[in-house]
């Protein structure tokens, strides 16, 4: 009997091996879904909450928290910087450099056939190193990823002048790829929700990340900027309109109101309301909704005004002042009008064609290229207005109507508004400032690289004070350290030692109020 | 296999007798066994026997709770059988499935009694075994009856978060699951497979401790094994009908320890309206501020938030729970005569708790049939089918846990009652605060009432245990047994949750169904040789195969609606606005088959050898590719020395027996199922995309961030363990003393990796955790007499659960969470299992001279204050994380107890008994989420200093120029880079800021809710100690004399009266939390968030049988 029981079953290995199988799991996936997986997992409803809603959207004092801003909101919470582990190396970068990975693995007729794909993974995946390196300064790079295919475990850190060059000649090859108009080709299709698999958008998308990423270099390497600006404006593929913006096009619920994505309970902030009330900017019911009287009423963003006993009753609830318009944030939010969850479409932008037009204008305007800086402050302004409109239509804000170009011409014409060769750069970054609304992220690099807005731009902001002392604004992320048991401590202690030499640095790694390379005094 | 087998003649002879006890009446049941051999038979109704055995042989006579007897064997027997004064020679069913005397066993076993169990009046079966075996340290679940209880045997062998001990039921293995929430949010906790076991059928429940005693379960009997067997149908003198029913009512007692002094606002005095009335300030609201710091509760009427008059006093949130009831019913038929036993049972249990709307109602049919179909066949069969239903257990982590609610941003002045019972928005319909909700339900309580009236979850279990015993008899000395059995466990759980939108929009509905069915077919040869006269031989050799959810046989499938219901009321799948999800796979299979040896070879009934040799062959350790180390083997010996049948100790008058024990043994543990064969390879991503063209794509990507490992090979546990049994005085008193050192290898686990190289950890075989400790029992009869006795135990336990190793380089291995991540439980290797690491406790201030090096200063050591990253109420510092401060992250010590220690005593006068059970656990942390986010308004009676003159606070004028008294002024110096007015604060202390102007003093509210509230507060603050000391019950019993019942056609009678977890004789929880209210049986689980109210139950039982 014994024996029997072990014939029976004990000795067949195969039927072990079945049972040991997990029918839910796939052995393999195509690089297209991993593209969908990587541009899904781009956007995080904790990057809202931590560096958005409560950090960045505060800085740039586009909101403040219901009950005024705190004592220190402008120091950096130890949350923030969500697009460095959870985003890039926890989900976007494994499944791009995946993609990657496997098609670089095909026969070469597969291969071949995917030739726009492989290039299109590859802008994503260059867009992200350069954010990431953009706040965080040195980072694992051309290292990284690689454990899944039998490389290291341990990445060593790129500096951030070697992260943005090897960006930035990703980016050239990709461009090049995309216009070659390779046949036969695999479109993402479906799979892309950023350009529908188009390579041509693609590669106007790459050309003005490229601009983008040059001009950050504009105080610690101004050469290399006119440069890459140079040869990116001579390619004739370029961004044309605001249908060409770079940006993730969502559905109405990819982003819940009811979630972490919800930019419900804050208030509008006072100077950039106030400016745009006073422009009567065509923007400002998109951006903003009015407070429970119908009003547009703005909170002070400077901590002591906010605590001022006059301007208590203010405070009392939120219903007295203006908050974010939920659904240009989060289309399915409820607005109680009998209609139930909202049906429009969400947006990320990456690089819009007005962010676009802004790049020119600004290169133009200090006379790095031989652009009309008007024109091109005049597209942006133009731009942006549109591209918000229809994104306010398609995200069905109530009570919103697109906006008409007589609109836009009225508005233009303002005094502030029109442009003005004295304040040349001040104008361009205050509209692209405005124009950054839903990339308040980026808002802040442009403040660190120009000093736009300030609190004597054409769009002033409050200053800033605390029990009677100003605060000053993060710059970069505190980087955490790893602890000494982490096998990759030594390659990060490497690399903060590399940038410590930095006199900007800070005082330590965990200083968001240093520097990184490229933001130089 | 059976050829070196022979039969042998030899002279044969019938021998008959009677076996009666001391009063002489005849006994039924006793085991009659030829010496040496299987062979045996058992007494009928008139304690009569008859058994063929060969030419001289002895006979052993055998009974539970009488002396074993050895006879020769001779015609007409009458042997008088007395009651065993002590337990040292009963017998227990050991990991081998046999019963054992407890003497020969060469390690430590204990048996708990089905009566002692059904006493407790618990519908988990687990709970019930709380104080009474050392070594076992139990966690009562904390949602109600269906909750599940964490139990863990000798510490954690593993660092996997399920270390629970194996559950066997007539020999059919039970995986004990674990439920509970966690710490980022919301659950409803239904328990796990325990709830289906009902104690009114269980015989005794051996609880194996030591790898020695589960060697014969293998992989899954690394946490210990409960051994449960069920009850055996027995002769009776009447019709063997047995009806018991209990009735047992629950209190709850104790809410935490609330302030009932001040009503909510943060104003001192009252507004006044128009009218002159008194209004409640809009602070007190839930949406604004919910704090407690307003005027003193003094009775006046005052118009409260929704404009409703009303007395200003506190209320008394043990208002709102219920009476808990435990109703059980069993009705057993059971009867024996030599060749069959039989029992039916079924037992009905309606188990509310104190929660309202929460209930377990259980319907319990069980079946024991044993047979003996020829001379050398006979069958034992059972089954078991358990119907349960579950209706809405308590909810753990957020604002729907009603400890959380009264407390959470809850002023002391809230008229609970009416809100609770006017929950629905008068004007627009759903919840109280579907409109306008800081007039309808400004405190947010209608809504909370309303979630847990409408959200209504039930989860209906059926469980089947089945089992069939064939016993063949070869030979004289040899037997084999083929055993059969199944568990099919199936779970539907539904959800029906009413919108509590405006006209009841919103709202969910969810079906899931899961099923889990294992087999298990065992077969053994069992040998029983007397060797010669002074040596004995047991030996077994078997083999089985166990197998769970082969082949897609059982499958988990759950759907649910999405965006809220188009209809509302409507409960349907296809009633929902979004497309509805659907989540179904088979559920993972496993396959493990065995081969084994084990067995005893006894030297002059004195010095016992055991030992145990097993090979598994393990599906969870093969790779798709067919590769993998899945055969392993591991042993166990044991010696057991009866010392005291040595000559030199016959005639002790003190020691009457003595034993000495040791055991060696090695148990593997397999991988998680088909984890091989899916961590690092991709799956369909959870969720669909909702993309720009109104479609929700799949998405497809890595199932995790984990880098494959190819080479994994079975844990492995090794175990030593030392004993002695001494019985004194005629075994008036014994001890059982172990003490055993218990090292677990080649752990699976899963360590970081870096995460920038793409993956985020790898699993291998690593580490060593080693439990150490000892476990002592002390038994004694202080008296014995004909009308009074008086029995007693001591229990103590000390393990020390250490961390010796993990991987190299690797220091630290996260093991559970509490507040979201800011408290993590983690085993570092030095430390015991355990150490919770937070970077949320509070720093030390620490000068620093220009370039930053440290420096000698009368502010280091003090307590930093300044601000925090998300901001404090109003502005004000506080105390500065430790993380904020120098990246810190504190070891705030281990959670696991110092000792366990119990006692039971027991007493009887004549037919009247009197027990009861004290129970400690001294040490270990555990957080409280109730306690920090609970102390953060002023609710709770630890925030009443300073905000008074009279309690402490200290008078100031505020910004407005008005005077104040509500001054806090916290202990501790200014963080670095502070400054006000230009003058640097760094270093000096929050009373000399304030001494020279340059800070105002904290209000109360802002001072305690910047102490604990999520964003700015200490969670060091609400992790504490926590040890007590229980009484854990106390019975009452009388047992009616015959001679009032042989009139009514009653056998016996007998009533009792239990109190159970009836009072704290001590306990060190912060602020009235409860000590015993754990969110998880998860291993690493050490926090309540919510929790329970302190309950007593007190309960009746009457027992009759005809």
């Amino acid at each position: 009997m014994v024996s029997a029981l072990l014939v029976a079953g004990g000795c067949k290995k195969e039927s072990f091996v079945e049972a040991n199988l997990n029918p839910t799991t796939l052995y393999e996936v195509k690089p297209e879904d991993q593209f969908l997986r990587a541009a899904v997992g781009s956007q995080d409803d904790f990057e809202y909450f931590a560096d958005v809603y409560r950090a960045s959207n505060l800085w740039m004092q586009y909101a403040t928290l219901s009950t005024g801003n705190g004592l220190n909101f402008n120091n950096v919470g130890s949350q923030f910087n969500t697009r460095y582990g959870k985003i890039f190396y926890g989900r976007l970068g494994p499944a791009l450099v995946d993609a990657i990975k496997n098609i670089e693995s095909m026969p070469d007729a597969d291969k071949n056939a995917r030739v726009n794909m492989k290039a299109i993974s590859q802008v994503l995946l260059s867009y992200y190193a350069f954010y990431v390196s953009d706040i965080n300064g040195s980072i694992p790079y051309s290292q990284a990823f690689q454990a899944r295919y039998g490389g290291t475990t341990t990445p060593a850190y790129d500096t951030q002048q070697a992260v943005f060059a090897k960006v930035d000649a990703e980016l050239k090859a990709a461009v090049a790829t995309l216009k070659s108009n390779a046949t036969g080709q695999i479109s993402l299709g479906g799979n892309d929700p950023y350009f529908n698999g188009d390579a041509t958008l693609w590669a106007k998308a790459a050309n003005a990340l490229r601009l983008k990423i040059a001009i950050r270099l504009i105080k610690v390497d101004p050469t290399k900027m006119k440069a890459i600006a140079t040869e990116v404006i001579a390619d004739p593929v370029q961004m044309s309109g605001v249908n060409d913006s770079w940006m993730l096009k969502v559905g109405p619920s990819y982003a819940d109101g009811g979630g972490n994505f919800s930019p419900a309970n804050f208030a509008a902030g006072k100077p950039v309301l106030d400016f745009m009330v006073a422009k009567g900017d065509p923007r400002l019911s998109a951006f903003y909704r009015p407070n429970a009287a119908g009003n547009y009423v703005g909170s002070f963003t400077s901590p002591d005004e906010a605590k001022l006993p006059a301007n208590a009753p203010l405070y009392a609830s939120i219903n007295n002042l203006s908050q974010l318009q939920h659904r240009l944030f989060t289309p399915n939010f409820n607005e109680s009008d009998g209609l139930g969850a909202g049906t429009g479409k969400g947006f990320y932008p990456v690089l819009t064609y007005a962010e676009y037009c802004f790049l020119r204008a600004d290169l133009a305007a200090r006379g790095v290229t031989t652009d009309v800086a008007e024109t091109w402050y005049k597209n942006g302004v133009y731009a942006s207005v549109q591209f918000y409109s229809d994104r306010a239509v398609d995200a069905k804000v109530a009570n919103f109507n697109a906006v008409t170009t007589t609109a836009i011409d009225t508005y233009y014409n303002k005094v502030g508004v029109k442009f003005d060769a004295t304040k040349a750069t001040d104008q361009i970054a205050c509209q692209a400032y405005l124009d950054f609304f839903r990339q308040p992220l980026e808002a802040w690099a442009w403040w660190k690289r120009t000093g736009f807005p300030n609190t004597t731009s054409v769009l002033a902001w409050s200053d800033l004070k605390a029990n009677g002392t100003p605060l000053v604004l993060a710059r970069r992320a505190g980087i955490d350290l790893l602890s000494p048991t982490n096998l990759n401590y030594a390659n990060q202690q490497a690399a903060i030692a590399e940038m410590a030499k930095n006199p900007d640095f800070g005082a330590g790694p965990n200083d968001a109020f240093g520097r990184v390379w490229w933001d130089k005094k | 296999m059976l050829c070196f087998l022979t039969t042998a003649a030899f002279a044969q002879k019938n021998v008959t007798g009677t076996v009666k006890d001391a009063s002489g009446n005849p006994i039924p049941g006793v085991s009659i066994l030829e010496k040496g051999t299987q062979n045996g038979t058992s007494t009928n109704a008139d304690g009569k026997f008859s058994l063929t055995v060969k030419e001289g042989a002895k006979l052993i006579i055998r009974s539970i709770g009488l002396v074993t007897q050895e006879v020769s064997a001779s015609a007409n027997l009458t042997i008088v059988m007395n009651d065993d004064s002590k337990s040292l020679n009963e017998v227990i069913v050991t990991g081998f499935g046999v019963k054992k005397e407890v003497k020969r066993l060469s390690y430590s076993a204990t048996a708990v009694g089905g009566a002692e169990l059904a006493q407790a009046n618990n519908s988990n079966v687990v709970n019930a075994l709380q104080g009474k075996v050392a070594g076992v340290m139990i966690n009562q679940g904390a949602s109600g009856p269906q909750s599940s209880s964490r139990i863990r045997i000798r510490g954690n062998a593993s660092l996997q978060n399920n270390t629970q001990p194996l559950v066997v039921y007539d020999g059919i293995l039970m995986d004990q699951g674990i439920s509970g929430a966690d710490s980022w949010g919301d659950a409803a906790d239904f328990g796990n497979i325990m709830k289906n076991i009902n104690s009114d059928d269980i015989e005794s429940i051996s609880v194996l401790k030591g790898a020695a005693a589960s060697a014969l379960y293998g992989s899954k009997a690394a946490g210990g094994v409960l051994l449960i067997t069920s009850k055996k149908g027995k002769t009776t003198k009447g019709l063997g009908v047995t009806v018991s029913q209990t009735s047992s009512f629950d209190d709850a007692y104790k809410f935490v320890d609330l302030q009932n002094e001040y009503g909510g606002g943060i104003s001192p005095v009252f507004a006044k309206d128009a009218n002159g009335m008194d209004v409640v300030d809009q602070q007190a609201g839930y949406y604004v501020g919910g704090y407690s710091f307003g005027p003193k509760l003094d009775g006046r009427m005052v118009k409260d938030l929704d404009g409703v008059v009303r007395p200003w006093v506190a209320n008394n949130p043990l208002d709102y729970f219920n009476t808990g009831k435990f109703i059980n019913t069993n009705v057993s038929v059971e009867g024996a005569n030599e060749n069959t036993t039989y029992r039916l049972a079924y037992t009905n249990l309606y188990n509310s708790s104190v929660l309202p709307g929460n209930n377990l109602k259980r319907d319990a049919f069980a079946l024991r049939v044993t047979r003996v179909i020829s001379k050398a066949i006979s069958v034992d069969a059972s089954v078991n089918y358990t119907m349960s239903n579950s209706l809405n257990p308590a909810r753990q982590g957020s604002a729907n846990n009603p400890l959380f609610a009264f407390t959470y941003y809850k002023p002391r002045n809230v008229d609970l009652s009416a809100y609770i019972d006017n929950n629905i928005n008068p004007v627009t319909g759903g919840a109280l605060g579907s409109s306008n909700r800081n007039l309808y339900d400004p405190y947010g309580i209608g809504s909370f009432a309303y979630t847990l009236q409408n959200d209504n979850r039930t989860q209906k279990e059926n469980n089947l245990l089945a089992n069939i015993d064939v016993n063949i008899k070869i030979l004289p000395w040899l037997s084999a047994l083929v055993r059969t059995n199944t568990n099919f466990y199936n779970i539907a759980y539904e959800r029906k949750n009413r919108g509590n939108g405006v006209a009841f929009s919103g709202g969910d509905y969810e079906i899931t169904q899961n099923t889990n069915k294992s087999y298990r077919i065992q077969g053994l040869l069992n040998a029983t040789k007397e060797l010669s006269n002074d040596f004995e031989l047991n030996a077994s050799l078997g083999a089985e195969t166990y197998q769970k959810n082969l082949g897609n046989s059982a499958f988990y499938n759950r759907s649910y609606t999405n965006g809220g219901l188009k209809i509302p009321d409507v409960y349907s799948i296809a009633n929902s606005i979004n497309p509805a999800s659907t989540t179904a796979y088979p559920n993972l299979g496993e396959r493990t088959d065995a081969v084994y040896l084990y067995g005893d070879v006894t030297w002059k009934n004195m010095l016992t050898l055991n030992f145990s040799g097993r090979n598994d062959w393990s599906s969870s350790l093969t790779y798709k590719d067919g590769h993998g180390n899945y055969s392993y083997f591991y042993p166990s010996v044991g010696l057991s020395w009866i010392f005291t049948e040595l000559p030199a100790f016959k005639n002790s008058s003190v020691l009457s027996f003595g034993k000495l024990r040791a055991s060696y043994s090695y148990t593997g543990l397999s991988a998680q199922p088909q984890y091989t064969n899916t961590a690092g390879y991709y799956r369909l991503q959870d969720g669909t995309f909702s993309n720009a063209n109104g479609g929700n794509q799949s998405v497809y990507g890595f199932s995790d961030n984990i880098l494959k490992n190819n080479n994994l090979k079975n844990e492995l546990t090794k175990e030593l363990e030392i004993g002695t049994n001494l019985g004194f005085l005629k075994n008036r008193i014994n001890i059982d003393f172990a003490y055993y050192k218990k090292n677990s290898y080649n752990q699976i686990l899963s360590f970081a990796l870096p995460q920038e190289s793409g993956v985020s950890s790898q699993a291998l075989n690593a580490g060593n955790i080693q439990n150490q400790g000892i476990e002592v029992l002390l038994t004694a009869k202080p008296i014995v007499s004909k009308d009074f006795n008086w029995n007693a135990s001591v229990t103590f336990t000390r393990n020390r659960n250490k961390i010796i190793e993990l991987a190299p380089g690797v220091e630290n291995y996260d093991l559970d969470l509490a507040f979201g991540n800011d408290i993590t439980s983690v085993a570092r290797v030095g430390e015991i299992y355990g150490s919770l690491i937070t970077g949320y406790g509070y720093s030390y201030y620490q000068k620093k001279d220009a370039s930053g090096n440290p420096i000698a200063s009368p502010s280091n050591g003090k307590k930093v204050l300044g601000n925090t990253g998300y901001g404090t109420t109003d502005g004000y510092y506080t105390f500065v994380r430790s993380q904020d401060y120098d990246g810190t992250r504190k070891n705030l010590g281990t959670m696991m107890e110092n000792y366990l220690a119990s006692t039971r005593q027991e007493l009887s006068y004549k037919n009247f008994t009197l027990s009861f059970q004290i129970d400690a656990k001294i040490g270990g942390l555990m957080a409280s989420g109730t306690h920090q986010y609970g102390s953060a308004n002023g609710s709770f009676a630890n925030s009443l200093f300073g905000r008074d003159e009279a309690s402490g606070g200290v008078t100031y004028t505020d910004k407005n120029g008005v005077v104040k008294h509500d001054g806090i002024i916290p202990d501790g110096v200014l963080n670095d880079g502070l400054q006000s007015n230009g003058v640097d604060l760094g270093g000096m202390t929050y009373a000399d800021a304030v001494k020279q102007g340059l800070l105002k003093p904290i209000p109360a509210y802002a001072y305690y809710e910047n102490l604990s509230q999520w964003s700015s507060g200490i969670r060091e603050y609400s992790v504490f100690e926590n040890s007590w000391v229980a009484l854990r019950e106390v019975t009452v019993g009388y047992n009616v004399p015959s001679k009032y019942l042989t009139k009514l056609k009653i056998n016996t009678l007998s009533l009792n009266l239990t109190g159970r977890n009836i009072a704290y004789l001590y306990k060190t929880a912060k602020d009235g939390i409860n000590p015993e209210s754990i969110f998880s049986n998860r291993a690493g689980a050490f926090a309540e968030y919510g929790g329970w109210p302190l309950v007593r139950s007190l309960g009746f039982n009457i027992r009759a049988s005809f």
